[in-house]
């Protein structure tokens, strides 16, 4: 009875949340294109970040702060500020953390987290990730955003994560906003703000030392 | 010479392994006056009611408190941040040893809720310790070890769950650091706890039910009586565990 209840309340929830509207087929291909065409034309992008974790049962949330930038093709640069100072950035399958004014180097492959995450956010960017085998894809839109759900395929990637959801803002077809649902029932929401596109950022950002 | 190479082997374990987790240079005193003999300043260095025990960590004041984390197990190695809540009293089994005690510590109730992720916000694990109550929610696959667990659940018991030890059966100044050391029995495991000489201060838990659970954990950099950092370690399966206080409240 009470698991009926909790599949009844969750279903009314995902009702009352849902205020997107599915698209057709056509709708669908134009979102790629245009994810796709967004990434020839992006060379760079800096942004600030946001990250909210928010933790099932503990109806609490960790926040932290920081910067991004990601520079054609596989640079990328997370730089976390608040409420600690911690670096991870990444050239190629190589990747560097800045942890404690110590730096250690790594080959993304070593590491399947850091492969999984930055598959995702590289993806995500330039629009690969729409076409990844990994996922299955379903795509609504609101009104500032086309939203695309992201359910992993493999039990491995299951095991850990039960959907990724990306905000694709319909403006400039970049990323607004990413949601990563773990299968324990947290979820983590990645917002990027004052995003820049196309400013140079010198190859040094992505090197730490 | 394949026997002698077993004997070797069988007796570098007993060797590493019965390392006690016992604090070293320890002077045993049973009444206040041998006490103050080895500690002329110590103002209360056996318990009484106008002298009571100092607060163990699990009695200190906060509701939750949030650390950057470092996990190194052997070769590996885990960052990420650590979220602690003290939950409300869950109505756990408190031990009959402890009633008392918790009538003047209330605190001592709580069960507490750790959530340990990477910079990313995935969770590593989530674990729920409480009196007589350990419970993993969540284990990051990798992670998921019967024996890895064994071993830190003894460390989270002596952290969280200090309300299961029984009343300090000796009491002991350790040499040259001048620490008051009590010993005293939670379920299987042996502990130690180690204050500073005004008998205010945690500086070391120990513990240990068996070889392979020897726990250290020590508190440093206290700041409005809270420690700004935690460290945990499992010297046989070379783990440690360390967390640096970012905020609390």
């Amino acid at each position: 009875m009470f698991r009926l209840i909790t599949i009844l309340l969750l279903f009314s929830f995902h009702i009352a949340g849902a205020q997107h509207k599915s698209l057709d087929v056509g709708s669908i291909q134009q979102i790629k294109q245009g994810v796709a065409l967004a990434a020839t034309k992006i060379a760079t992008i800096s942004s600030d970040f946001t990250q909210e974790k928010e933790m099932s049962i503990l109806n609490d949330k960790i926040i932290t702060r920081g910067r991004f930038y990601f520079k054609k093709d596989r640079f990328l640069r997370w730089e976390y500020i608040h409420p600690f100072s911690y670096v991870i950035a990444l050239r190629g399958d190589m990747i560097s953390i800045q942890n404690e004014g110590e730096v250690k180097s790594f080959n993304t492959n070593s590491n399947r987290v850091f492969a999984e995450v930055n598959r995702i956010i590289i993806g995500s960017v330039n629009g690969t990730l729409l076409d990844d085998a990994s996922f299955t894809a379903d795509y609504d839109q609101s009104n500032g955003h086309y939203i695309v759900s992201l359910t992993p395929v493999s039990a491995t990637l299951k095991e850990n994560l039960d959907k990724i959801i990306i905000y694709f803002a319909k403006t400039d077809y970049t990323v607004n906003k990413l949601e990563m649902f773990e299968s324990a029932g947290d979820f983590t929401r990645i917002t990027f703000s004052k995003k820049q596109l196309n400013q140079p950022i010198p190859d040094e950002v992505f090197i730490l030392r | 010479m394949r026997y002698l190479f077993f004997a070797s082997f069988v007796t570098l374990i007993i060797f590493t392994g019965c390392q006690s987790i016992k604090p070293p240079h320890l002077v045993s005193v049973s009444d206040q006056k041998s006490a103050e003999t080895h500690l002329p300043t110590a103002n209360c260095l056996l318990p009484t009611v106008n002298c009571p025990l100092p607060t163990p960590f699990s009695a200190l004041t906060f509701d939750k408190a949030l650390f950057k984390a470092a996990l190194n197990i052997g070769e590996h190695h885990l960052t990420g941040l650590v979220f602690i809540k003290k939950m409300p009293d869950s109505g756990f089994l408190m031990p009959d040893s402890a009633i008392e005690r918790v009538e003047t510590h209330p605190t001592w109730l709580n069960s507490y809720r750790v959530v340990f992720s990477n910079e990313f916000g995935m969770t590593y694990f989530d674990i729920e310790i409480g009196t007589n109550y350990f419970k993993v929610n969540y284990c990051f696959e990798p992670l998921n070890k019967k024996m890895l667990w064994k071993i830190m659940k003894t460390d989270f018991r002596l952290l969280f769950a200090s309300e299961e030890a029984s009343e300090p059966s000796k009491h002991y100044v350790q040499d040259e650091s001048n620490f008051l050391v009590y010993k005293s029995k939670q379920g299987e495991l042996k502990r130690w706890d180690l204050f500073t000489s005004s008998g205010d201060t945690l500086v070391e838990i120990r513990g240990n039910s068996n070889i392979a659970d020897q726990a250290l954990i020590t508190f440093t950099g206290y700041q409005n009586k809270f420690p700004l950092r935690i460290t945990l370690v499992n010297s046989i399966i070379r783990l440690q565990f360390s967390l640096s206080l970012l905020s609390i409240n």
